[in-house]
């Protein structure tokens, strides 16, 4: 064991001493879960009770892989032997365990038997479990749900059309959404509501802080120094008073000189001369002493010559531009400020309908969670009360992926976390309460979802001095030694980083590699421009269509080559001395795109496996616009453009002059019609016609999931679709069913409405990539967290931390006093303070832009390609290509791949392999069989078995006054058992065998002896002796379809022998027939129906069949020659 | 459980049964009979941009339905506005009446009713027009005082080509024509975005240039043949700037120039495909594309083609 290895071990046991509270600092690729697995393994060992150890994840995935590790763990300890279990135990403690391993093997029950299991969950999850279990206490109904994010939005355009029609009779809203409009549309509304409501938290603060909008409206006009009352026409009217006498004059000194000082120089004097229009032509006046919309003050306001002879007029000119520039900042400083109080108002209104639509329908957000869980802790002795109720309290609270936890997600945490700082329980070692966060402020990217990065520090610093106050302490580890990254992306990391700033106090832990010795590498690949566009005249049509592959497109095709070429030609993955899998890629993006789309295309066109996307409009994908049309059509057939798109589609399959043929100059006639008439002359149409109808048919009887299911395979679309549209079709047309059954189960089945609920909904299908099986994976970089791949490739490293929407509130919390929010509806309004925020906020942006290139770059294990494209000349200056390139270029050679030429940083394989692994023989792909091709055939009409011996009409009942007697059917019943019986045996036991269970039912021994004698002579009858012979089956179940009915049965004796099979069937209760012409018709048909079942089974057997009678008894054959074979 | 891989892939094997085929970009090549002669000036720049969408429009008669409860998007409030100017101008063509905007207002309080029940219409457009209404009666005022009058408010008008191998008919219904004290000016409300200078010189703007070489024709019902001295949009958004008045031309010489380029460039559009193997092919130069989303899209499969090699 190296040293460096031993060290990293070493914080890492530290980190997991389950005696202190523990901060821990983890550089990516450190064993963070690794650490927070084994702290709860060391909890349990020292006697933690499981339902007072709480632990929080990021995700649902994080939660169900921790409670997995744990509970491999812990069941392999349960079974292993001493000496293994005390290895694992040593490894574990970083030395001997001294206790008793029994424990150690109980701990595998203890918390399988402990109600709930370990709370191992999200924070969302365990706020909704608090809400549920104290839903009077946190004032909400008891019976609340939920909603997704779609029920969300539907619920805040509800909420916003309430208000609307609402606020009409309310002035204070009238005005607000007047002044609203006059700034943006409705969708603008909309989106920055939806901003609005999407920092819930802020704007509670915001509302604590001050009580009332108008008071938030009042702290702004402080801040931006307006004076109450001004408005933009007052600031003007005050503007319009200049020093006249200086102004003229210097005005006529313009006018003799350029051709610009004498057009500005008109301007001031036309202002001049109507002192009457001067507010209305204000904005032309400002435009002499203002460069453009943004207001900045020109340069100078003179040429330069022209100045140089008339310095004291241009003096003039520069102080009136400064009073003109001033006039026109507090003019936007007024429409910030009402356009900001505007927003308010209409905001208050709107998150009231919202919170009682929401009451009223039971339901609560994601934000209700955390907020509600807040305030129910922070009432008066609520934490005490719910912490007592859940389990007697919390001992051990573990955070994890601490940097990504909002500043409300930390309130909740410290409410929880309030009784340890009471005293005592750091004081008393046997009952310790510890807590313990594990994060990475240089991996927090969930900004844009309240992540709080700083708030890690902040929230350490606090943790710190609470523990300091009652005598205990937070014990600090850094996590630097990577287990993941090779050296070369280690060092790569840290050159890049070294000159960046990703955290808010600029600190930075040097990372080491735990893996020297171990192949590595990273590549750069020359960015992809976009290709010129020829500027021809838009009138020249052109003849051919103009190769417009997109630069994504390229890109794609770049890295899609590179891994063929890899899987082809073998190229090795060192560290585990095996070819390169399909399993080991991990394609990375900031941004999906048509990136996305492009990669997997191109890699499924390839024959490389790879996992679909992550994420996709269901209702974009041009398969799904297919299904779509075929059901459109189906429900409205006059819609010609839709019927004619659905022709088109490889569901029908028409060609363009097909169509043509069809639509081209059918009088006043749907597309509809003409294609019916057409179809009596030309054979494909009236394939066509025959094709749509049965489309329509169905759509009248079929729920969606069927219907489009009966299209895809019935018809065999799904192989036409994918054969013209490539194998990343079948993806969206899977998920597509599933939500067609998932449409089914809860809302009622019909086809029109499935297809109004696609559309409202964007149907966005979003799925968690968990460790790779053997495909390549394509995925946002935040998608990546928590994953690895031994080859990672970054694909859009030139795209520009820009290219996101910029949020439209520009928030001013840190001013605790006078909290603040400003909407400045475009960039020009942002003055003063709001642009100094402004920048702040570009700045975190800025850092979180680095952080995401961190976190891409340090989930690659052994190599890292780096590539992208970009819109201009060269790509931008300081994205991520540029980042990389420019710390590593002096490092870099140069080197030409099959795909063309790279820049590289590697270092060769010297020690031995860490990774290698067995090599499995590729299993072999079975072919298809040929029954796969042919349909199935109809399911048989009743699919409920029939019972033959049930029969359909019941023989005459034994008449009341014919032979009465009592003992008849227990005689039969009994006789019946023997039958059943007595053949397994050996003979000679047979008889006292039967006399035990006779006699045990009450039966004389002289009756039972002549019953005996009986069942006996039929059971040893020669004809009959095969079937009671070895091997016979006693009550042997049947399944089987006959003439298109499923019949079940058991036959209560059945032997099969070589060239026979035998068969017989006891009747109890009724009187034997005389002859076999007596024999009730329904007993025949039950024989007919078995025989049938059996002969299924053995066409080539003969079949023998008999009828028992229990009451005599006596037997029966019924078919010929029965019994002399 | 049963555990056998067999199952997926034959699955995977039936989805893969069939050749891959590769889907072709659309490039139809009706017979000229089947070629249009006529067509609007709108569809000029559909042409232009998307000559496969023409071809479905005109030449397959292929329209998209209106969705039934569709939200009322753009093109409604544009043609509230429309209508509401229109019968504006109509009753006041000469003299406005002192009260002009609450007039304009009462004409847009009816045609508004439609929208009584969709609040954020009403919330957002209604305060949206009032502002229209206040600016259009002072920019109208201003320009009535520059002499000029309307002449004509959504006026059908038609021209035709000549000497080619089939003459080819524009048809044109202009938003509004103004006869001043030098020639006409044609105008077009737009309450969406307005194509700049550049557009309108390239030819991908077209619409005002060959509404203006009607005009010149004499094309327009009622109107005689008088030289065009001024194309002008007007942008009604009702937002901050509630409209602009943006000059394409100004005077006779700029104006005759634009019309020209425009009928000249025209006529060459019109050669082209008048040759029996011009192909309407869909998007063929990328750089033209907008961003609307076209009705033909799905039609012409272009998920399926583009970005192909």
């Amino acid at each position: 064991v190296s040293e460096v290895e031993r060290k990293g071990v070493g914080a890492q046991v530290a980190a997991a001493d389950p005696k202190s509270s523990v901060w821990v600092g983890a550089n990516a690729g450190t064993g963070k879960t690794h650490v927070l697995t084994d702290r709860i393994t060391r909890l349990l060992l020292s006697d933690a009770k499981p339902g007072r150890v709480l632990c929080l994840t990021f995700t649902k995935a994080a939660a169900a892989e921790m409670a997995t590790r744990l509970s491999e763990r812990l069941g392999a300890w349960a079974v292993a032997t001493d000496a293994d279990l005390q290895a694992a135990l040593r490894d574990l403690l970083g030395k001997p365990y001294e206790g008793d391993l029994k424990r150690a093997r109980r701990l595998f029950a203890t918390c399988l038997e402990f109600p709930g299991g370990l709370k191992i969950q999200t924070i969302h999850a365990f706020c909704q479990s608090i809400l549920a279990r104290f839903p009077l206490e946190a004032g909400l109904n008891p019976n609340q749900r939920v909603m997704d994010d779609r029920t969300r939005a539907e619920l805040l355009l509800e909420a916003r059309d309430r208000l609307l029609v609402g606020g009409g009779n309310e002035s204070r809203l009238v005005e607000a959404t007047d002044k609203i409009a006059a700034l943006v549309d409705e969708e603008g509304f909309t989106r920055v509501m939806e901003e609005l409501s999407g920092n819930r938290a802020k704007f509670e603060t915001l509302h604590r802080a001050h009580g009332t909008t108008a008071a938030i409206g009042a702290a702004l006009r402080k801040k931006l120094e307006i004076p109450t009352g001004a408005r933009e026409e007052t600031i003007i009217a005050d503007a319009r008073r200049c020093d006249e006498a200086a102004l003229r004059p210097a005005a006529e000194v313009l006018l003799d000189g350029s051709k610009t000082d004498r057009r500005i120089g008109q301007i001031v004097v036309d202002w001049l001369d109507n002192p009457e229009a001067r507010i209305r032509t204000f904005r032309d006046y400002a435009g002499a002493y203002l460069v453009n919309d943004l207001g900045k003050p020109r340069d100078k306001m003179m040429t330069k010559g022209l100045a140089e002879k008339h310095p004291g007029a241009h003096e003039v000119l520069k102080r009136e531009q400064d009073r003109i520039a001033a006039a026109v900042e507090r003019v936007r400083a007024v429409r910030l400020a009402e356009a900001t109080e505007a927003l308010l108002v209409l905001a208050g209104g709107l998150s009231e309908c919202y919170s009682s639509l929401k009451r009223r329908r039971g339901l609560l957000d994601y934000d209700d969670l955390i907020l509600a869980t807040l305030d129910l802790l922070r009432a008066e002795g609520g934490a005490n009360w719910v912490l007592y109720k859940l389990d007697g309290g919390l001992d051990h609270i573990l955070v994890d992926e601490a940097q990504d936890t909002s500043a409300e997600q930390w309130a909740v945490v410290e409410a929880l976390a309030s009784e340890f700082f009471s005293g005592g329980g750091g004081t008393n070692k046997n009952h310790a309460r510890t807590l313990f966060v594990v994060g990475d402020e240089k991996q927090s990217i969930y900004s844009f979802q309240g992540a709080d990065p700083e708030g890690f520090e902040r929230m350490r610093k606090i943790f710190a001095r609470r523990l300091r106050d009652i005598g205990d302490r937070l014990v600090e580890v850094e996590l630097a030694l990577s287990f993941r990254s090779a050296p070369t992306i280690v060092r790569a990391v840290d050159a890049v980083f070294a000159r960046t700033k990703l955290t808010g106090d600029g600190r930075s832990v040097p990372h080491r590699s735990n893996r020297d010795g171990q192949a590595s590498m990273l590549e750069l690949w020359p960015p992809v421009k976009k290709s010129d566009t020829p500027s021809d005249s838009p009138w020249d049509a052109p003849l051919d269509r103009i190769d417009s592959r997109s630069p994504e497109s390229r890109v794609a095709e770049r890295i899609a080559d590179t891994i063929k070429g890899w899987i082809d030609d073998g190229e090795t993955l060192d560290s585990r001395a095996r070819p390169v899998r399909p399993g080991d890629i991990l394609i990375l993006v900031r941004k999906r795109g048509q990136f996305a789309a492009r990669a997997i295309r191109a890699l499924k066109e390839r024959n490389i496996p790879v996992s679909g996307a992550d994420r996709m409009v269901l209702t974009e994908q041009l398969v799904i616009r297919d299904l779509m049309a075929a059901a459109d059509f189906a429900l409205l057939p006059e819609d010609d453009l839709t019927l004619a798109a659905l022709l088109k589609s490889p569901i029908v399959g028409l060609t363009e002059d097909q169509l043509f043929a069809v639509a081209h100059d059918r009088g006043g006639n749907g597309l509809w019609r003409s294609l019916r008439s057409a179809a009596r002359t030309d054979a494909t149409l009236a394939a066509a016609e025959t094709q749509l109808k049965a489309i329509m048919a169905r759509a009248d009887r079929m729920p969606p999931y069927e219907f489009f299911e009966e299209l895809l395979v019935a018809d065999r679309a799904r192989e036409r679709l994918i054969a013209w549209l490539g194998p990343d079709a079948a993806d969206p047309l899977d998920e597509f069913l599933g939500l067609a059954l998932s449409f089914e189960r809860d809302r009622a089945p019909s086809l029109q409405s499935f297809l109004h609920w696609l559309r409202a909904g964007s149907s966005e299908i979003k799925r968690d990539m968990e460790r790779g099986g053997g495909e390549v994976r394509v995925m946002t970089v935040h998608g990546s967290k928590g994953l690895q791949g031994d080859i990672v490739i970054l694909a859009d490293a030139c795209r520009e931390r820009r290219a996101g929407t910029k949020p439209q509130l520009v928030w001013d919390l840190e001013d605790a006093e006078n909290p603040c929010v400003y909407w400045p509806v475009a960039r020009e309004n942002e003055v003063g303070p709001v642009a100094e925020r402004r920048a702040v906020m570009d700045d975190m942006a800025e850092r979180e832009y680095r952080r995401l290139l961190y976190v891409a770059m340090t989930r690659a294990r052994d190599r890292l390609y780096v590539t992208g494209w970009h819109g201009g000349e060269n790509y931008k200056a300081g994205c991520w290509y540029d980042l990389i390139a420019s710390a590593l270029e002096p490092n870099l050679a140069d080197v030409e791949t099959p795909q063309g030429p790279a820049r590289r940083l590697a270092a060769p394989q010297t020690g031995k392999p860490d990774g290698a692994e067995n090599i499995g023989a590729a299993s072999e792909i079975p072919s298809l069989p040929a029954w796969a091709l042919t349909p199935a055939p109809a399911e048989p009409k009743p699919a409920i078995p029939l019972i033959p011996s049930t029969p359909e009409k019941e023989p005459p009942i034994l008449g009341p006054f014919d032979r009465d007697d009592p003992s008849r059917f227990k005689r039969g019943r009994l006789i019946h058992r023997l039958l059943q019986s007595l053949p397994d045996m050996a003979m000679e036991l047979q008889e006292e065998a039967a006399l035990r269970l006779l006699s045990a039912h009450g039966v004389s021994t002289t009756e039972a002896r002549s019953w005996i004698a009986e069942t006996l002579g039929i059971i040893r009858h020669p004809d009959l002796s095969a079937l009671f012979g070895r091997g016979s089956l006693a009550e042997a179940p049947i399944v089987g379809i006959v003439e298109d009915r499923v019949i079940s049965a058991r036959i209560d004796r059945l032997v099969v022998l070589d060239d026979r099979v035998m068969i017989v069937d006891y009747k109890t209760n009724r009187p034997p027939p005389r002859d076999i012409d007596d024999i009730p018709s329904v007993y025949r048909r039950q024989m007919e129906s078995y025989r049938k079942l059996v002969h299924g089974l053995y066409p080539d057997k003969r079949i023998e069949e008999f009828l028992i009678w229990t009451d005599g008894p006596r037997f029966v054959a019924l078919s010929e020659n029965a019994g002399r074979g | 459980l049963i555990q056998d891989d067999r199952h997926l892939a034959w699955a995977e094997h039936l989805d893969l049964r069939l050749k891959r085929q590769k889907t072709e970009p659309p490039a139809p090549r009706p017979p000229l009979t089947a070629r249009p002669t006529e067509l609007p000036v709108t569809a000029v720049e559909t042409w232009i941009r998307d000559p496969y969408a023409l071809y479905a429009e005109r030449i397959l008669n292929l329209r998209a339905l209106e969705p039934i409860d569709a939200d009322p998007g753009a093109a409604d409030r544009g043609s509230i506005v429309h209508d509401v100017l229109e019968d504006f101008i109509a009753v006041h063509p000469d003299t406005l009446p002192d009260d002009a905007e609450r007039v304009l207002i009462d004409i847009g309080k009816r045609r508004f009713e439609r929208f009584e029940t969709r609040p954020a219409v009403r919330a957002f457009w209604w305060p949206r027009f009032r502002r229209v209404a206040k600016w259009f009666v002072e920019a109208e005022v201003e320009r009535r005082a520059e002499g000029w009058r309307p002449v004509a408010m959504e006026k059908t008008g038609a021209a035709t080509i000549k000497g080619l191998v089939h003459d080819f008919t524009i048809k044109a219904k202009a938003d509004r024509i103004d006869r001043g004290p030098d020639g006409l000016a044609v105008i077009d409300y737009k309450t969406g975005q307005v194509p700049s200078l550049k557009q309108v010189e390239s030819g991908l703007g077209p619409q005002l240039t060959l509404e203006a070489h009607i005009a010149e024709q004499g094309g327009f019902d009622g109107l005689d043949a008088e030289p065009v001295t001024e194309l002008l949009y007007v942008k009604l958004s009702g937002g901050r700037e509630p409209g602009t008045l943006q000059g394409i031309a100004d005077n006779e010489k700029d104006a005759g120039i634009l019309i020209a380029e425009a009928v000249a460039g025209l006529t060459r559009l019109v050669v082209r495909y008048q040759s029996a193997d011009m192909p309407y092919l869909a998007i063929p130069r990328v750089q033209f594309l907008t961003n609307r989303r076209s009705d033909y899209d799905h039609l012409a499969r272009v998920k399926a083609w583009e970005d192909e090699a």
